[in-house]
């Protein structure tokens, strides 16, 4: 009988994992720190029913994936808008410094974030060094689709991230 | 995966992972945030139990005064709530969390009960 885990511990195995899940679904910095919330709260709800059929990761990811889905439709649904950020005082450190610190990290996240979502969803488990036929039984698709998903991903990352440094 | 690709992805992987200042931030915010989010869960499921033995409880106190309809009506009517919104979700709290779908997710989570009670999940 396999005990079941510790949120806590969940918590801080993955949190960085759930938050790059998160990150390259939503771009805005704000709304990716709420569909993180949205995506642990979901975890922490569904951890009673862990079966441990999969691994602890496996069930993470795959939640944090669903909750970011459901978050692209919900955002698809609503009428876009304007930000209204131009006399607004940020209390956190500049988005800017934060950007360059990262700035060779961020040209490959702003890559997978202009993925089309099929591509995007084997690409982000790929990175999160999840193994092919694992994504495929995670996203319930053959394994063949999800290898030729990822030959093409590949390439437009790529040509993404090379369009981006010129 | 040829040599050449599995060099690829590994060199994504590695400039994937390496840690963002703004991620650590967004985690450390969020932790705060969903503790609030959690205790207010278990507080909205205390409340819906105390909302259900309080009203149990009158329509016992009705009963007992010679209203004996009045009573089974308040009573029944508490009941039948929660056993309408259980008996809806049960099949998707049923399955196995691993195999989880996203309707499930969606439909339960929108109500806190669903999965704050631990023994409701039976495979």
């Amino acid at each position: 009988v396999s005990q079941r885990p510790r949120f806590e511990d969940l918590v801080s195995d993955y949190q960085t994992m759930v938050a790059r899940i998160c990150a390259s679904y939503e771009r805005d910095r704000d709304l990716a720190r709420d569909l993180a919330q949205e995506a642990w709260f979901a975890i922490w709800r569904a951890l009673p029913a862990y079966r441990a059929e999969a691994s602890l990761k496996t069930f993470v990811a795959r939640i944090a994936q669903f909750r970011a889905i459901s978050h692209v439709a919900q955002r698809a649904r609503q009428p876009q808008r304007e930000a209204l950020t131009a006399g607004l005082v940020d209390q956190e450190p500049a988005p800017e410094s934060l950007a360059m610190a990262s700035a060779e990290r961020g040209s490959l996240l702003a890559a997978v974030q202009r993925l089309p979502l099929i591509y995007r969803q084997p690409v982000v488990l790929m990175l999160e060094d999840f193994s092919p036929s694992e994504i495929a039984a995670l996203l319930g698709l053959n394994a063949n689709v999800v290898g030729v998903r990822l030959n093409r991903a590949r390439g437009l990352l790529r040509e993404l991230m090379q369009r981006e440094a010129s | 995966m040829n040599p050449n690709e599995h060099e690829e992805w590994q060199a994504m992987k590695i400039q994937w992972k390496s840690t963002s200042v703004a991620e650590m931030l967004m985690t450390q915010q969020l932790r705060w945030g969903l503790r609030l989010r959690m205790l207010g869960s278990w507080v909205w499921l205390g409340t819906e139990i105390a909302a259900l033995l309080l009203i149990t409880f009158l329509g016992i106190i009705q009963v007992a005064m010679g209203q004996a309809a009045v009573g089974s009506c308040t009573s029944s009517w508490r009941w039948s709530a929660p056993a309408h919104r259980g008996g809806r979700d049960a099949p998707r709290c049923a399955a196995p969390a691993d195999r989880c779908s996203n309707s499930w997710i969606c439909r339960c989570g929108a109500r806190g009960v669903a999965f704050a009670w631990p023994g409701r999940t039976t495979s």
